[in-house]
């Protein structure tokens, strides 16, 4: 266990040096989305001038809805490429070799990659939200923080899953697989990030309602309009299931990726 | 062959009589696969190893030489468990790779390549995070860094970032780094690749003296220069054509004719 938390340690330590000492990119990793939750608080003035508009159960109308779903986004986003970028740099970089002729496990190696960027990531939603709060008026007092806290859990634990599975295909395939940016692109559309699922036909909305991204966005808006875990129920069940199939899955897949790898003997390869 | 073996001193050995070998390699078959994009399509596949088999005993150095290409580095990451053989079984320590334990994999090290640190972290940042994957605790892991840079003369630049390093440089990081667990199966590819002849000889002296005559370390390296081979190797391996030739090592140094006969070069006078 202790060996397991200095392993982890060492993990967050090289990615937190390697972050600071790229200061530009990580930086920009900041401004970036306060720029574009900015850029909708205008937008939304064209959509909703008075902040009326009932947007999924959101308070605060059009600007609350896109603002909570963009800040969030970042959340959903490094979880699902935190292992993936780490693993295909290490490739490129050449230590991914290295890394698997030390006695760390693959799993607890993709877990300690995940950790620095999800912490990273989860202080800018905070940032983002405070920003958005403080200077764009949208309304942070009806939290839910306990639905907020399990909605965020159990987001983080479904979105990791399916990064993982990218994380596999890099280490199988050396390239980043095209379903990743189809995954990232698709879903953001699909999933009712910048309006709301019911807008799409009936089909898509069936598409939409199978993505983890869905219920993830739709759990935590209504964290923050205050309602409890007994009111978004389905959207829990939802995500508890799929990361309670998902994750698993996607460590066996790690895990046969890594012995391919070394079957091949590509371990060194990008 | 046969006449390489009437003209010297030199002969060809066994594959290895170790009773307890630390490296078994038996039958080992190997070959690469190019695949078309995301593994459809065509796939190519190119012979590396064919029937590859010998032992190591404990303490024992055996030096691979071979032609760019031949398949060296891939026969020490099959010893090494980063690559798995297509045929034929590997055991090290008595277990095989497939199977192996964290405990396993700390007793073996590999060192090859050039690439494989972070350029924006500085050589002692390298060495603890490796090290910490290894699971070496924080004061031995401090102690182990500076005894490895001391052995390596690398001191003085333990704090400056790997970007900054030279070939050479770079090349005795990857040895201080193979050495932070200990190891007792030393796996080295072309250690002294880039080294001048002073750090060369430095890591030359190393190996015999310091890890194999003092610690019974046991190691396989692979070289293309054939008096390393026979300064460093009890055993000299020639990689040819898929297949690994064994000469023992002279009774008179600088007797390298069978070698050189192997490589089709001319005897030395």
């Amino acid at each position: 266990m202790a060996d397991a938390a200095a392993q982890l340690g060492a993990i967050v330590r090289r990615d937190a040096l390697l972050a600071l000492r790229a200061p530009f990119g990580f930086l920009a990793r900041w401004i970036s989305p306060l720029i574009a939750i900015a850029g909708f608080s205008f937008v939304s003035r064209l959509v909703d001038p008075h902040r009326a508009l009932a947007v999924d159960g959101a308070h605060g109308g059009y600007f609350a809805y896109v603002s909570v779903n963009l800040a969030f986004m970042l959340l959903a986003a490094s979880a699902l490429q935190a292992v993936m970028q780490s693993v295909r740099y290490d490739q490129i970089v050449g230590t991914l070799e290295p890394i698997f002729a030390t006695s760390i496990p693959a799993w607890l190696f993709a877990a300690g990659c995940a950790v620095w960027p999800i912490t990273v990531s989860c202080a800018q939603v905070a940032l983002s939200l405070a920003v958005a709060a403080t200077f764009m008026g949208l309304d942070l007092h009806a939290i839910d923080p306990l639905s907020l806290l399990t909605f965020a859990v159990l987001s983080v634990v479904t979105m990791s899953a399916i990064g993982l599975f990218s994380a596999a295909g890099v280490i199988a395939f050396r390239q980043v697989p095209p379903s990743d940016y189809l995954i990232g692109g698709a879903a953001t559309l699909l999933a009712g990030t910048l309006f709301p699922t019911r807008l799409f036909p009936p089909v898509v909305q069936a598409v939409s309602w199978c993505l983890p991204l869905t219920h993830m966005l739709r759990g935590l808006r209504a964290a923050v309009a205050g309602k409890s875990l007994a009111a978004t129920a389905g959207d829990v069940v939802w995500l508890a299931i799929a990361g309670g199939i998902l994750l698993p899955a996607s460590l066996l897949a790690l895990s046969y990726a890594v012995e391919r790898a070394r079957r091949e003997g590509t371990l060194g390869h990008y | 062959m046969d006449a390489c073996r009437a003209e010297s001193t030199w002969s060809l050995a066994e594959a290895g009589s170790a009773a307890e070998p630390v490296v078994d390699v038996r039958d080992v078959t190997k070959d690469w696969i190019e695949r078309a994009a995301f593994g459809f399509g065509r796939t190519r596949r190119s012979p590396v190893l064919a029937g590859v088999s010998f032992k190591i005993g404990r303490g024992e150095v055996v030096a691979v030489l071979g032609e760019n290409g031949a398949g060296k580095s891939t026969l020490l990451k099959i010893v090494a468990g980063l690559a798995r053989p297509d045929a034929g079984s590997v055991r090290v320590f008595g277990a095989d790779w497939r199977r192996s334990t964290p405990e396993l994999q700390r007793r073996v090290r590999y060192s090859g390549g050039e690439r494989g640190f972070y350029f924006r972290l500085t050589a002692r940042e390298n060495l603890a995070f490796f090290g910490a994957l290894d699971g070496i605790g924080p004061n031995a892991l401090h102690r182990r860094i500076t005894d490895v840079a001391e052995i390596l003369d690398l001191g003085r630049v333990l704090d400056r970032r790997f970007a900054t390093f030279s070939s050479g440089l770079r090349q005795r990081l990857l040895v201080a780094r193979a050495l932070l667990t200990q190891p007792e199966l030393l796996v080295l590819d072309e250690p002294t690749h880039a080294l001048d002849p002073g750090h060369a000889a430095q890591v030359r002296r190393l190996v015999r003296e310091t890890l194999v005559a003092q610690a019974n370390v046991t190691v396989i390296v692979a070289t293309n220069l054939i008096d390393e081979a026979v300064e460093l190797g009890d055993r000299v391996g020639v990689l040819r054509a898929q297949r690994l030739t064994f000469v023992e090592r002279p009774q008179e140094r600088g007797d390298d004719g069978p070698i050189r006969a192997l490589f089709g070069l001319p005897h030395h006078g």
